[in-house]
């Protein structure tokens, strides 16, 4: 019986040995063969692995912002370095700015002041307030094919799916992916990426298309429509997923009839950006605040 | 040194690797400001690979390619499986031409890498074409590949010391 028993593990175990030999003959294949499934199924079903693509994101989020926090410092270093040149001349530009945006507040402030004035008297509702969450930029997705980066604020900061992400001086992208404590953003300028805006001074709707490219096309415009190089390029707040005139870019070339945007903020420039959070109905921000001062 | 310190060192050794290639993944996905948005990547990835499957296959089996292809997918946020694909063809590619790669000249060898690395972009530029339904844009693709060509030579002497390291 005992003499059976070590015969028969034997055979089992020269069968496993047999068997692990066989999938390392084949394992390049076989690792290719699901390979081409996985990239089959993510072609056919974009969104199929986007739960486990936040999961890794997530679990690897702390460790890419410490190996990368070098490279950001670097890299913030050398473009120091190479503005330093630039800065003597850019500093007269700032004064003068300076001087003309301060003619522009008091302006600007007569002109509020009118506004609120001319909205009490109609009885206008007034427009829900809008917040913003500030964060980091801690990584690309390391590819020229795809344009998104990933931000370190996620579910627990506020953010979430849909909302649209501001560059210092315009809206750069929308939230697509949001896991616990990072969220992935689909730049303006990727391929997949069509927004609603609005041409400003034409007032005509529009799509802005992102190329892969730094120019955006401007599609979906009336024939009629004549856009002139210099027309700035907003959002349109149609569909309620962006708030509306949210600057993006301005048209700065017209090739084949299809006008060019050029964006104010450079996506890849930015070390931080804004996360516009969806605006909310003031009551209803009113009975939350009312809520948690009642739990408090 | 006794047998247990002798292999404590050599496993150290191997670790430094797996942790080097580990950071390669990250990196990766860092941005470098000073090289543009059009396509300024740097595919440290795609070095260590390749020069490992070269001068230590033993290292680099098919399962772990298989998974760095995969964490690069799941945290580059694009199509799942696309990295993944391209090392398991650079893998079986590399493989069979390391008998040939490894008596060559180091130019012959950067030559070799400039080839891997257009086989690469060829197979994501029809993934994302197909994605897409339509062309990705030429120039970002060939100004990465530019850079892929140029940072090869860069990182080969940190390679080379490390392979050293590895022999003594």
């Amino acid at each position: 019986m005992g003499y059976f028993s070590r015969k028969n593990s034997k055979r089992k175990g020269m069968r496993t040995a047999t068997l692990a030999v066989r999938i390392g003959r084949y394992s390049p294949l076989v690792f290719t063969g699901i390979s081409a499934i996985l990239l089959l199924s993510s072609l056919i079903s974009p969104s199929l692995w986007s739960g486990s693509r936040i999961l890794a994101t997530d679990f690897m989020t702390p460790v890419i912002t410490y190996v990368g926090a070098p490279f950001r410092v670097a890299g913030e270093a050398i473009s120091d370095m190479t503005g330093l040149t630039q800065i003597r001349a850019e500093n007269a530009r700032l004064k003068a700015e300076s001087k003309q945006l301060h003619e522009w507040y008091q302006t600007a402030m007569l002109l509020r002041a009118e506004n609120q004035s001319l909205k009490d008297l109609l009885n206008v509702i007034p427009e829900p307030d809008q917040s913003y969450i500030t964060t980091r930029v801690i990584a690309d997705s390391g590819s020229s094919f795809i344009k998104t980066v990933l931000i370190e604020a996620g579910i627990s900061n506020g953010v979430e799916e849909g909302q649209a992400v501001l560059g210092s001086q315009g809206m750069i992208g929308r939230v697509i992916e949001v896991g616990q404590h990072a969220a992935r953003v689909l730049l303006l300028n990727d391929i997949n990426s069509h927004i609603p805006v609005v041409v400003e001074g034409a007032n005509q709707r529009a799509i802005l298309a992102g190329t892969n490219e730094d120019m955006l096309n401007l599609i979906h415009l009336p024939a009629d429509i004549l856009v002139e190089k210099g027309s700035r390029i907003v959002t349109s707040g149609s569909g309620g997923l962006f708030p509306n005139g949210l600057p993006i870019g301005e048209v700065v070339d017209i090739k084949n009839g299809t006008p060019l945007v050029k964006m104010y903020s450079d996506p890849y420039g930015a070390g931080h950006v804004q996360i516009v959070e969806k605006p909310q109905d003031p009551n209803v921000r009113d009975s939350i605040k009312l809520l948690t001062s009642e739990m408090e | 040194m006794s047998d247990g310190g002798f292999f404590a060192v050599h496993f150290l050794k191997i670790a430094l690797i797996y942790v080097l290639l580990f950071l390669m993944v990250i990196l990766n996905l860092i941005n470098v400001p000073f090289l543009g948005d059009d396509g300024g990547r740097l595919p440290f990835l795609l070095i260590g690979i390749y020069f490992w499957l070269i001068f230590r296959p033993a290292l680099i089996p098919y399962p772990l390619l298989f998974m760095a292809g995969l964490l690069l997918d799941f945290l580059s946020g694009g199509l799942v499986g696309l990295y993944a694909l391209c090392f398991m063809v650079l893998g079986i590619i590399v493989r069979n031409q390391r008998r040939f790669l490894l008596g060559q000249s180091w130019s012959v060898v950067w030559a070799g890498f400039c080839v891997a690395s257009v086989i690469v972009t060829s197979i994501q530029f029809l993934a994302y074409s197909l994605d897409h339904f339509a062309f990705p844009a030429f120039l970002p693709m060939f100004f990465g590949l530019g850079i892929s060509f140029l940072l090869y030579p860069l990182l080969l002497p940190l390679m080379m010391f490390l392979n050293r390291l590895l022999n003594d």
